[in-house]
């Protein structure tokens, strides 16, 4: 590492001003500043931002530093080689990951129930009756209620004419079950009005010569009488026995427009649980154990009693358990160090409800079933800092200063906001963490690192919405949306509606989507509501920010003592949300009298570049305090 | 100018489907008729213009007869054409030619011309001929 008096002695660069970078590697993003040290203060030239590569304070982060480097050099008319130094944070002393775990489960054992939303089933009522095959259809005595069960190859026409010739013959067929979309055609070709649930695509796992129940509601109602144990089990005479095993079959049934329930010998459906296990958090003074099922307020009661945390165990063998040591061996990884040294500063779980694919469903049945998500932050080895040092010294002419703390500069860069004032207090919002720091009356740092931020929401909103894209949840969490339900407008969240001059894409039609500030509008799968995205973001959004800033702010005030301070500037990447800021104001101003609001670095990036440009500043200042000692 | 009306459906407003009555497109007609009744939509078969009238014509001239503003027109040799009344008359929404259509795809046609009556999510693949 090269020292700050050698600085500036490089041939041919004596006699102008420094030109210095500063660059903040984030979880997410790695952002850079560059600047001109002139003799009156630092002169900004441009500034630039990349994806971090690898995790954050490893040596895989010189790819996205170099990204960062060039697009600031390029915004400021130089090139690398102009370059003098280089300022980096000193160490990185906190890394997060995160992993979620479902701790509840459906299973069907035999399949007993059909409970999926066809857009079109056909008819409507109640009917029950024995499954039968189509083909079995003719051979029904008369008086017999039945309900065929018909395959894909038996087309509309020939599935009404023989309900029709059954129902002449004085068979009564009290509802069907379709493998086609055919549910309405049917339905208008037969005499008489019979519940038709259609598209049921594992046809041929439907038990067949077996007592069952058919419902459909009229089209905007919801089923009432297969969501109701008793109802079913009136419907099927089942025992008290019978009935109480019945019972998650009616809650799964919930909300169904139409259904099916069919009464196996053997059949059962469990929510089975997932042995979610005990977290060991060892405090200071104090341990505790915390059963993962008591949730996540339980959990962060006794994390915040146990403040400040040593470190944080899962039982072995258990869901807590593979997601804990999943962190752990994931960061030994990326830092060379044995999973077992690695301990957990902190730790922020929340609950989540997951939709998932019921097993042994038969026509992809989703159950809501209930999860638990947990980021965790590990002190990592100081000595990485100073391999990534070495490791960019070999690659650029310039040389490598490290300017201090990221706490100390995000609170000198945050005060280059217009209308800040000294004593000011910052939220750091990233991707991986919530920071945030003060200057105490002497001068010194309070700052407190804390699990949970916007990773954290994207895995909150990736798992609701059941989408298992990791990029589209993150646009989700980025982006206003909307609802095409024409071809030349759209409806916005806030009900208003947009007009395009340009016909939109039938791939878009009829879906919610996203608006992305540039680019095309992104559609999400068809069965997700406006109504429900928007709700889901927000309470997202608000499950991790509101209790994370208020925990992180508690850590830094005297007396953990909100109504101490008045003011608290928010920046990192989150602070640019369209709708976070304002969610936090209204909490923070409600409930503790903070006026809160989004930093504007230099008066000009946004809450972007605090960091980046607070370690120019600490590095301009140690050097002018040098040169007044001279 | 109603020819084969639905009797359910008569009179009141409907997908407008034109197609020249006798013609070797009844089959196609018969599928594209159940994806709009399977949507619980109503719709009605009427006339070309003309007897020299293509496709495009004949589904232009079908959804200016409709009240939701949606037309399709049938012809063995054009295949099937879906259009809204808004578009551009030489850019309809969807278009098959003759040699690619089937029961299959027609059933879609129909399907989907529906939904762009109710406004829900369409059934897309890549051969069924949207813009």
């Amino acid at each position: 590492m090269r020292r700050d008096k050698d600085i500036g002695k490089r041939p041919g660069k004596k006699d102008r001003p420094l030109l210095a970078a500063g660059v903040d590697i984030g979880n997410a993003t790695t952002e850079a500043a560059v600047a001109v040290l002139a003799d009156d203060g630092p002169v900004y030239k441009g500034s630039g931002m990349s994806q971090t590569t690898g995790i954050k304070g490893t040596c895989r982060n010189t790819a996205g530093i170099m990204s960062a480097l060039a697009a600031a050099l390029t915004a400021s008319g130089h090139s690398l080689t102009d370059l003098d130094l280089i300022c980096l944070n000193d160490a990185v002393p906190v890394m997060g990951d995160l992993s979620m775990s479902t701790i509840s489960e459906t299973v069907i054992t035999e399949s007993t129930m059909i409970g999926h939303d066809p857009s079109t089933p056909g008819g409507a009522g109640l009917g029950s009756g024995v499954t039968v095959p189509f083909s079995h259809l003719p051979h029904c005595t008369a008086a017999e209620q039945v309900i065929p069960v018909i395959p894909r190859r038996v087309s509309f026409e020939a599935a009404a004419e023989a309900i029709n010739t059954a129902i002449a013959r004085g068979i009564k067929v009290q509802g069907a079950v379709v493998q086609n979309n055919d549910g309405v055609l049917i339905a208008n070709r037969i005499a008489g009005q019979i519940p038709i649930v259609d598209e049921v695509g594992r046809i041929e796992a439907v038990p067949l010569h077996m007592p069952a129940v058919v419902e459909v509601a009229p089209p905007g109602r919801r089923i009432s009488r297969l969501c109701n144990p008793y109802g079913i089990a009136a419907l099927l005479d089942l025992s008290p026995e019978e009935t109480k095993k019945i019972a998650p079959v009616a809650v799964a049934l919930i909300g169904n427009r139409s259904a099916v329930v069919i009464k196996t010998p053997t059949g059962d459906i469990a929510q089975r649980r997932i042995p979610a296990g005990k977290l060991t958090i060892l405090g200071r003074r104090y341990d505790c154990r915390v059963d993962i099922t008591e949730g996540a307020e339980k959990m962060m009661a006794a994390v915040e009693r146990l403040q400040p945390l040593k470190n944080v165990f899962g039982e072995p063998g258990s869901a807590v358990g593979g997601m804990l040591s999943g962190i752990r061996r994931k960061l030994g990884r990326a830092t060379g160090q044995s999973p077992d040294g690695i301990s957990v500063g902190d730790i922020f779980a929340v609950d989540v409800v997951v939709p998932q694919k019921i097993a042994g469903g038969i026509a992809d049945e989703i159950r809501l079933n209930k999860g638990i998500a947990l980021a965790a932050m590990v002190e990592t080895d100081k000595s990485m800092t100073a391999a990534l040092v070495r490791r960019l010294e070999k690659m650029l002419p310039a040389s490598i200063v490290v300017a201090g703390l990221e706490t100390h500069s995000s609170l000198l860069g945050a005060a280059t906001t217009p209308g800040v004032d000294r004593r000011l207090v910052v939220v750091d919002m990233g991707a991986g963490s919530v920071d945030a720091a003060r200057f105490d009356r002497s001068g010194d740092i309070r700052s407190v690192h804390l699990a949970g931020a916007g990773d954290l929401t994207t895995l909150l909103i990736d798992s609701r919405l059941g989408l298992s894209d990791r990029g589209l949840a993150e646009a989700v969490k980025k982006c206003p949306a909307a609802r095409v339900n024409d071809l030349f407008q759209i409806v916005l969240e806030d009900g208003s509606r947009r007009v395009f001059d340009k016909p939109l894409s039938g791939r878009l039609f009829g879906k919610t989507v996203l608006l992305p500030p540039e680019g095309e509008m992104l559609p999400l799968p068809r069965r997700i509501r406006l109504e429900q995205l928007s709700a889901v973001r927000k309470d997202a959004k608000k499950k991790v920010f509101v209790p994370n800033v208020i925990r992180a702010l508690k850590r830094i005030l005297p007396g953990g003592n909100l109504r101490s301070i008045e003011n608290v500037v928010l920046i990192g990447g989150c602070a640019e949300d369209f709708e976070l800021p304002e969610m936090l104001s209204e909490v923070l101003l409600n409930d503790f009298g903070i006026i809160c609001g989004s930093g504007n670095i230099r008066g000009r990036m946004g809450p972007r570049n605090a960091v980046a440009t607070g370690l120019i500043i600490s590095f301009d200042r140690q050097r002018r305090k040098k040169h007044a000692h001279l | 100018m109603h020819t084969s009306d639905n009797p359910v459906t008569a009179g009141i407003p409907g997908i407008v489907i034109c197609v020249r009555q006798g013609g070797d497109a009844a089959d196609w007609v018969t599928a594209i008729r159940a994806g709009i009744e399977e949507e619980q939509v109503p719709c009605r078969t009427v006339d070309p213009p003309s007897g020299s009238a293509v496709g495009l014509e004949m589904a232009q001239w079908a959804c200016r007869q409709s009240a939701f503003g949606i037309g399709i027109g049938c012809r063995v040799k054009d295949g099937i054409v879906l259009q809204h009344v808004k578009l551009p008359a030489d850019r309809p929404f969807v278009r098959i030619a003759g040699r690619l259509c089937n029961a299959h795809a027609a059933r879609i046609v129909g399907t989907n011309a529906a939904r762009l009556v109710k406004g829900t999510a369409l059934e897309l693949s890549k051969d069924n001929g949207h813009r």
